[in-house]
This record gives structure tokens, sequence and C-alpha cells, in this order.
């Protein structure tokens, strides 16, 4: 885990990559003051950006398969960084649709437990809520009672991307996902969907 | 809604307060207004559905917080494709119901009649029902705790034979916990454990094996084991044991506990990609929901609650609460589902309240349920009036405001109960000693009571002896000792200053006489022992005069606690305020006869305490049937001249651990002021100021959870008569008196037992004083 500080646009990352492996950060890991998860690809490895894609791609395909049978136009995908615009890819669209009724479905990438709590208001009686979402400590405080059960509301757990998950046929370009930004340590840069994150002067 | 200021608020509050005060409404009266409104209106919405009229009948409610009691209720007969019910079993979700009684969060009283399944038989069909006929017996899912239903024709299923309608009065609970089952994808020969032994926990495990599941766990955060492995269940395990929840990795959990945390435990015991079913209510907020855990093992976490069926049915074009329900019949029917063992002991409706208190207390009440074959026939099913206005008086939620009247029948109502001079025998002649105030209303009594005589009369004032003799056609003693042995009397009846009742009994005892001694038994106990003493060796008997025993009252309080309307006897309060004024302590109330002897601490003994609250120190043991333990006294001559208290705090501790008060002053202006209350664990009584009953127990001729009133009663003027009457059939058929010796050494002993309190600034026991002189 590494610290990640906001600020006007742009975003700083601080700390140490073990053996100055690069780090790939989804925007929306960024919980709190930390990046609560780094994808991180050996270093030496041949074509990170592409392995890291991959892994990025399956988290995402995941989620959708746990969409079983939702129309993706009554899906809802909550979230800035490059998961949930994989999801977004994967339902077959670039943003979220101007939502006129429930969703049936959400899938929810935001960070903190507020995201998760608005997208179990948000999805419809019996819905599902798909859930990506990082928090500080991995935990949420959350009332069950009036969305979840009562309203009978499925929540979905789908793993964090990791290497060895992804398939090797899987391709990040593929999937239409932009580049990461690079972001050396200690140097703030523009905010975007994700990040790689490596040893200042690494480059 | 815009938010009120809080000036704004403070403004309505106290509307709503002038309001209820211009109406007489106490708090909870203004509440029970409210419910009664409720009721009134949704019983009349119903009925303009089904366009039928209504019926009166009788339904559990809670009526403010923490009251629950049987309560009138009006039901809708049924409309088109409904059935009205009689019920004879409604199930209790305990669960859900001790919720909503405790107002926890996630849990709304809403219209504060609790209940959702029954059993019983159809009382009408409405148009459009086939196949559903009055006299059938049926299981109501929806039905409230209430004597009768009207519910939705899809809800009733007739009871299959040989299946226990008390079973079947459990098939809204089996719905429940059913649809948790089937949310969890459970399939023939899966394998899940359950969080939670309680009612639907236990029905959940049990539903899940007759389904063909196998049920690996029961997960719970008691260690008591008792009853946890009924439903099948392979092994229990502690929600608090991670290693071994974790290694339990089952498919599918369900989470029946209700509790928030509980759905940690069920996550940790999910296998990666299984199902947890949030059955249970959380009652609260999950403080540290794992969220990264649920998405490293990709669980899924599916709520089901079983509001949910009517949009499961819409989605998938069949009834699926009947289904559940249906499957739960059948499964009952032909064995494959036991749960007979669960319906809990059974409770009168009309002890609802006392019902709710006990779940609230009781973790681990699993099952219970209504028993409404138990009412009387006065509460049976009655027609209903669309125009009867709502009943807003709110009666018998206050003591002292719109008691209910008793309905008149034994034990508490007055008939049957005797008051007076039944069974009467003998002829008892009486000897009077002292013809002051309290002598001429001793001879009045000796001469009203139909077995008693007024035989001869002494008092130093011979003056007022012939008074009294003349009055009452008795003989004139020139002397004690002529009274003492005068042939014609069998008792002496001593009316005269405290100090003079032990050496006057004894000699009255040593001429062969029984005692009848005013209240106190004497100035002091040792006295008071020593008097005993004297009878007991004469081989007579001594009776101290606590004629308030004999109050009609009294009489109907005593009926009223053997009824088992108190319960326990848990504490007591007794405040008597008085004007005494510069001239009762010469001349006593009337100043027939001069002295002042109630002003001296050694002829009187004390004041307030001794003259007066021993009264109450008596009525309270008579009722209550318990000696006081220990006392603590605080008393003072605040006014006037006297040596006696004229203001006296006491706390008494009695033997079973109940608290009671005594409160005196001989010195407060204006009028009179009495209160005696009693209460235990399921009652309260009050004698004064004005007789009231309240009881959460079902006794014939009350209804719980009200005060009551016990109507007219007799007059209490001829209490001492009726003292006297008793005591002289009593002394016929050679049985000790009413009130004896014993009962007056133990409220001697209280009172002495206060006074050194006072002086000590330590508790006193009045036992310990008994030992302590000699007898």
């Amino acid at each position: 885990m590494i610290a990640a500080r906001r600020g006007a646009g742009t975003v700083t990352f601080t700390g140490e990559l073990p053996d100055e492996a690069p780090a790939f950060v989804d925007a929306d890991w960024i919980a709190g003051d930390a990046a609560q998860h780094l994808l991180l690809v050996p270093a030496g490895a041949p074509d990170a950006e592409a392995a890291a894609a991959r892994a990025v791609v399956a988290a995402a395909a995941a989620a959708c398969d746990a969409l079983d049978g939702v129309p993706p136009e009554r899906v809802e995908v909550h979230g800035d960084g490059v998961t949930a615009a994989a999801v977004r890819a994967g339902l077959g669209r670039a943003a979220a649709p101007e939502a006129q009724e429930r969703p049936l479905a959400c899938v929810v990438a935001s960070p903190g437990a507020d995201a998760l709590v608005a997208a179990t208001r948000r999805v419809a009686d019996l819905g599902t809520v798909v859930v990506l979402s990082e928090t500080a400590d991995g935990t949420a405080a959350l009332d069950l009672y009036p969305d979840v059960h009562l309203r009978s509301l499925t929540l979905i757990g789908i793993a964090r991307p990791a290497l060895n998950d992804s398939p090797a046929t899987a391709s990040g370009d593929q999937a239409g996902l932009p580049a990461p930004r690079n972001a050396p340590l200690g140097t703030p840069v523009a905010e975007a969907s994700w990040y790689r994150v490596s040893a200042a002067g690494a480059g | 809604m815009p938010r009120l200021t809080p000036a704004a608020q403070v403004r309505v509050r106290d509307l709503q307060v002038a309001v209820a005060t211009r109406l007489g409404l106490t708090p909870a009266m203004a509440f029970d207004v409210r419910r009664e409104v409720m009721w009134w209106v949704w019983a009349r919405a119903q009925a303009a559905r089904n366009r039928r009229g209504l019926r009166s009948a009788w339904a559990v409610g809670w009526t403010s917080s923490g009251y629950g009691e049987l309560l009138p209720v009006e039901v809708p007969r049924p409309g088109r494709g409904r059935v009205t019910v009689a019920t004879h079993t409604s199930a209790v979700s305990p669960g859900t119901e001790r919720a909503r009684y405790l107002r926890l969060p996630n849990a709304s009283m809403g219209l504060g009649m609790p209940g959702n399944s029954a059993s019983g038989v159809v009382l009408e069909a409405g148009p459009g029902v086939s196949g559903l006929a009055p006299g059938d017996p049926v299981a109501a899912a929806g039905a409230r705790h209430a004597s009768i239903s009207t519910v939705e024709a899809s809800r009733v299923y007739p009871i299959p034979a040989g299946v226990d309608p008390v079973a079947a009065a459990m098939v809204y609970l089996g719905i429940i916990s059913g649809q948790g089952v089937t949310a969890g994808g459970l399939v023939e020969g899966g394998t899940f454990a359950v969080v939670g032994a309680g009612l639907v926990g236990v029905l959940a495990q049990r539903i899940g094996v007759a389904r063909g599941g196998t049920c690996a766990a029961v997960i719970t955060r008691s260690r008591d084991k008792a009853g946890v492995l009924d439903g099948g269940a392979g092994r229990h395990l502690l929600a608090d044991d991670t290693d071994a929840l974790e290694q339990l990795a089952c498919p599918v959990v369900i989470e029946a506990s209700g509790s928030p945390d509980g759905v940690l435990a069920a996550a940790r015991a999910a296998a990666p990609g299984g199902t947890v079913v949030l059955l249970g209510s959380p009652r609260g907020v999950t403080r540290e929901l794992p969220l990264a855990e649920i998405r490293r093992r990709r669980l899924r976490m599916v709520g089901a609650h079983v509001d949910m069926l009517a949009e499961r049915s819409e989605r998938s074009g069949r009834d699926e609460e009947r289904a559940e329900g249906d499957a739960f019949m059948a499964a009952l029917a032909t064995g494959r589902l036991d749960v007979h063992d669960l319906a809990g002991d059974a409770v009168d409706p009309r002890e609802a309240g006392l019902f709710y208190r006990e779940l609230a207390t009781r973790g681990d009440l699993v099952g219970a349920h209504f028993d409404w074959s138990r009412l009387p026939v006065d509460y049976a099913v009655r027609r209903g009036h669309l125009l009867r206005p709502p009943s807003i008086a709110a009666r018998g939620l206050d003591y002292a405001r719109r008691p209910l009247p008793v309905s008149g029948r034994p034990p508490v109502g007055g008939t049957g109960v005797a008051f007076g001079f039944e069974g009467a025998r003998g002829k008892l002649r009486i000897g009077l000693m002292g013809c002051g105030d309290i002598g001429i209303d001793n001879a009045l009594a000796a001469a009203v009571a139909p077995n008693t005589r007024l035989a001869a009369v002494f008092d130093p004032v011979q003056r007022l002896a012939r008074e009294v003799a003349e009055s009452f056609g008795a003989d004139v003693a020139p002397t004690p000792e002529a009274l003492m042995d005068h042939a014609g009397v069998d008792a002496v009846l001593l009316a005269v200053p405290h100090d003079m009742h032990a050496p006057l009994a004894v000699q009255a005892a040593q001429a062969g006489k029984h005692v009848i001694v005013e209240k106190p038994q004497a100035n002091t106990l040792a006295a008071a022992r020593a008097m005993t003493e004297a009878v007991r060796a004469a081989g007579r008997e001594l009776s101290v005069c606590f004629p308030y025993r004999y109050t009609p009252k009294v009489i109907v309080a005593r009926h009223f606690v053997e009824a088992g309307g108190l319960g326990r006897f848990t504490g007591s309060h007794v405040r008597l305020f008085m004007d005494k004024t510069p001239a009762y302590w010469i001349g006593g109330f009337s100043g027939r006869a001069q002295s002042d002897w109630r002003a001296s601490k050694a002829r009187a003994g004390g004041g307030i305490f001794i003259m007066n609250l021993t009264h109450y120190v008596d009525l309270v043991r008579h009722l209550v049937g318990v000696e006081v333990d220990e006392v603590w006294g605080s008393a003072g001559t605040v006014e006037g001249a006297t040596e006696v208290e004229d203001t006296i705090a006491v706390t008494l501790r009695f033997a079973n651990g109940a608290i009671g008060t005594l409160v005196g002053c001989s010195s407060v202006r204006g009028t009179l002021s009495e209160e005696c209350r009693i209460w235990g664990a399921d009652g309260h009584l009050a004698v004064e100021p004005e007789p009231r009953l309240f009881t959460l127990r079902a006794v014939d001729g009350l209804r719980s959870g009200r005060w009551q009133a016990p109507g007219r009663l007799p007059g209490s003027a001829r209490i001492r008569a009726v003292y006297l009457s008793r005591l002289a059939t009593a002394l016929d058929e050679g049985r000790p008196p009413e009130i004896g010796a014993a009962d007056g050494l133990a409220v001697q002993s209280v009172v002495e037992a206060a006074y050194l309190s006072a002086e000590r600034g330590e508790g006193v026991r009045p036992a310990d004083l008994l030992e302590e002189v000699p007898a």
C-alpha cells in the first residue's frame, strides 16, 4: 500500500515499491489517503501494462458474469476507475446511461462504504449489487436491514484484480482501455482512470 | 416537510400538552387514543374495501411503551376472495415480536397489533371463495394475535388430517423460513449451515433438512447447546470460533440470528463462491462488514425478506408465498417436518402484557403461542358497528382517571364475597374498659354485631361510663377489678391509653377473660410481649383490633391478591397526612375525654406512627402475607410541644426483598390525605384514596392491563362490628382469633424498630427486637 494525496485535479503517490516493480492503481482503489490495492508487476516482466490490463479486464468480466440475466441497459456502473470502465465496456457501452428507472443491478467500484450504500439504495427491489468497492480497512459499517434484507437484494463480491487470475488471452487493448498515466513516486500527476506508479526517476 | 425550529417545536409541544390537559389525557392515555383511532380507521378502511360490515373481537395490542394487552378490536367481515378465521392458536414470532415490542432498530410498531400466523376454523368465507366452508380447520398466514382475523383466501390453508393445529399455526413462520432456504438455492443433497437457533433459525434448519439438505452446523453466540441440534444439524459452533467457521466452508449459510454481527460469522462459514442468506432482520448496523473478505471469497449475500415474495410472485408468475405455505403444510402432513416442540408455552391472551415482558428479557425463549380458547365467554365475537365513534376515553390507563368498572363477578367483583356477619356464631359478652371516643365506637360495634353483646363498662370518669351503659343496656362497673370479675363478661375490651393496655390485659387474663385490645397492642414491645405471655399463661385468647382488615375494599384487595392479581409482592407505599390541632392533644378528636396522654412518649409510645400508621403496617402484612425484615426510620417533632413525633418516614425491607415506604405527618394543613398502594410483579392495587386494581394476569372479572374500580361496595361504618363478630365466631368455634397476638407483636416490633432506627441512624430488624425482649 502506498500513500495517495489528492490535490486540485492531481494525485501524488508516495512510499516505496518493492524491488522497484511498477504498480498499477485504479483511480477507484484510492480510498482515504492510500491506494488500497496495488497491481504489482514483477520488475523486468515483459509488457507490464498489458499484464495489468488483462487483470483488470478479468475482474470486469467476473463482474459482468455476476449479472447473470440482467439486461445491460438495466445495469448501472458506479466508479471512475479503469475497472468500472472495463465493466462498461464489457456491457457494451461507453458510459452510464441516463437512468429513468431504477436499475436492476449496480456494479459499484467507487471507493468507500457510502458508495456501496448509495448503490443499494439505487437498485430496484430484488436487485443485484456487484461489489468492487475498496474501503480504507477492508470493512464497511452498513445497516443491512433497509435495503439488502428488506428489499431482498443480492450483494456479490468480486475479487480484486490479480495477475494470476487473468487469462493470458485477455487483452487490455482489445477491451479498449485507456493507457495508464505514468505516476513517478512523489510527483503530482493529473487525475486519470488508472496509474502506473513507478519509482521516482524510473519513468 | 420543512423542519421546525427548536422554538416552534417547543410551541407545538406546549399545544399538544394543552390539548391533552383539556381532554384530561395523560401521555399514556394520549398514546392509547392515537392507537384506538388508528385501529378504528384501519377497520373501516378494510370494511370499505371488502364492502362488508365489521365484527367486534379481541386482539393483542401494544398500547404504549412496554405495555401490551388484550384489546377490543373490530375486524372486517370477509369481502370477495377473503376469509374470516376464528382463531384457536396464534404463533408468536419471538425475534420479530421482541424487536418490535422493544422498539429495536429496524423494527417498527406499525399498528401496534402483532402476530402474523395462526390456526383456527373458518368463521365466514367471502364471495368467490371455494373450498373453504365455515367450521373447516385452517391455518392462516397474516392472521394477527386476535380472536378472529380476516385474510385473503390464498393465505388460508386447510389443515391436513393428523396435523396438530398448534403446529399448523406456525404456517407463516414456516413460509418465512422456507423462503430463506429457497433464496439460498439449497439443492437436494446440498450442505448448509444456519447462524442462530431462534425459532426461524431452527425452522430453517428443519425445512432445509426436510428438503433433502444436510445441515452441517448451527452457529450461535451462546455456548448453551440446549435444543440447538434438535433440527438435525451436525455440529454446534460458536460465532467467535473463527478457525472452526472457516474450516466449515459451507456452500450455503443462512443467517437467522437477527444480530447485526451474525453476518460476520455467516461469511466466515461460507465456502468460496458460496451464498450467505440474510434471513434474520438485522437490528442495527453491522459495524465491520468484511467487504474485502466478501470480495476475496466471491461471496453472494442474498437478502430474504418475506415481504418480497409478492414481488417475486409478480416476476415468476406463481404465488410464491402459497408455494412455500403448501410446502410447509405438506411437510407437516407427511411427517418430513416436525415442529410440535417449537410451539412453546401456551399463553392466555389476557396475559399478553406479562408475556411480552418475559419475551423481552428471555433470550432463550424459542417459541410460544397464544391460546384463544382460554378466553371466557364474555370475550365472544360480536357484531360490530360501522357508525360507532372511536373510543377516545382511554379508560383504565391511569389510576386516578376514568377507571374501568370491575365486571361484577367473583372473586373481586363483590358478588358472593363475605363483607359482613355471614356465618356469625356464639354470643360473646364484652366488658368495655374505657369510654372515650374509641370506647363508644367499640360499644356501638358490640351492639351491632349479631353475636356480641356489651355486658359491662368501666371508665375512671364514671359519667362517661354511665352514658355508654345507658345507651347500650350494659352494667356500670365501679372499678376495673369489678369489670374483670364480672360474671357476665367473657372478654375485656381495652379502649384506654396505650400504657394501660399491658397491666389491664394481664389483670383481665388473670381474671380468666379473653382480651381484646385496641391497636397498638401496647406502648412498647416489652409491654406487648408481657401481656401476650400473661394471656397465654391464663389459657385465654388475645386479639388486637385492626378493623381495617374488614373494610370491603380491603376484602376485595385480599381476594385480588389471592387470585394472583398481584403476583410476587415487590413493594408498597403508605402516606398519611393529618392535621392534629392543639385541641386533639388534650382531648382527642371529640374532646369527650380530656387527657394529655397522646402527647406523652411514655404513655402513648409515640405519635402518628404508633397511633395511626400501625393500621397500614398490619394492612400490608395482611394483604401480602410477608413479614418486615428490616426497618429504617427518620422521625421528628416539627411542630407543637408534644413529646411524640408528628412526622416520620419509614422504609421497610420485607423478607422477600420487597421494599415498602410509609410517610406520615400529623401537622399538615388541610384535609386528611391518605394513600395506600401495594404492587407486585404482575399487578398493583390501591386501597386509598380510592380502591383500584390493576393486573397483567388473567383474573376472572377483571380486564388485564387496565385500572379498574370495584364498583359500589358496602360502607365501612360497621367494620369494627364485623371484627368483633368474627372474633366471637372464632372463639365460639374454639379457633384462634383472625387477628391474634402474633399480629399485634409483629406490628409492635416494626413500630419499635422504626423508632430505634430513627434514634440510632441505622437499620433495625424487628425479629432481633422480638428475640431481645424478654418473654
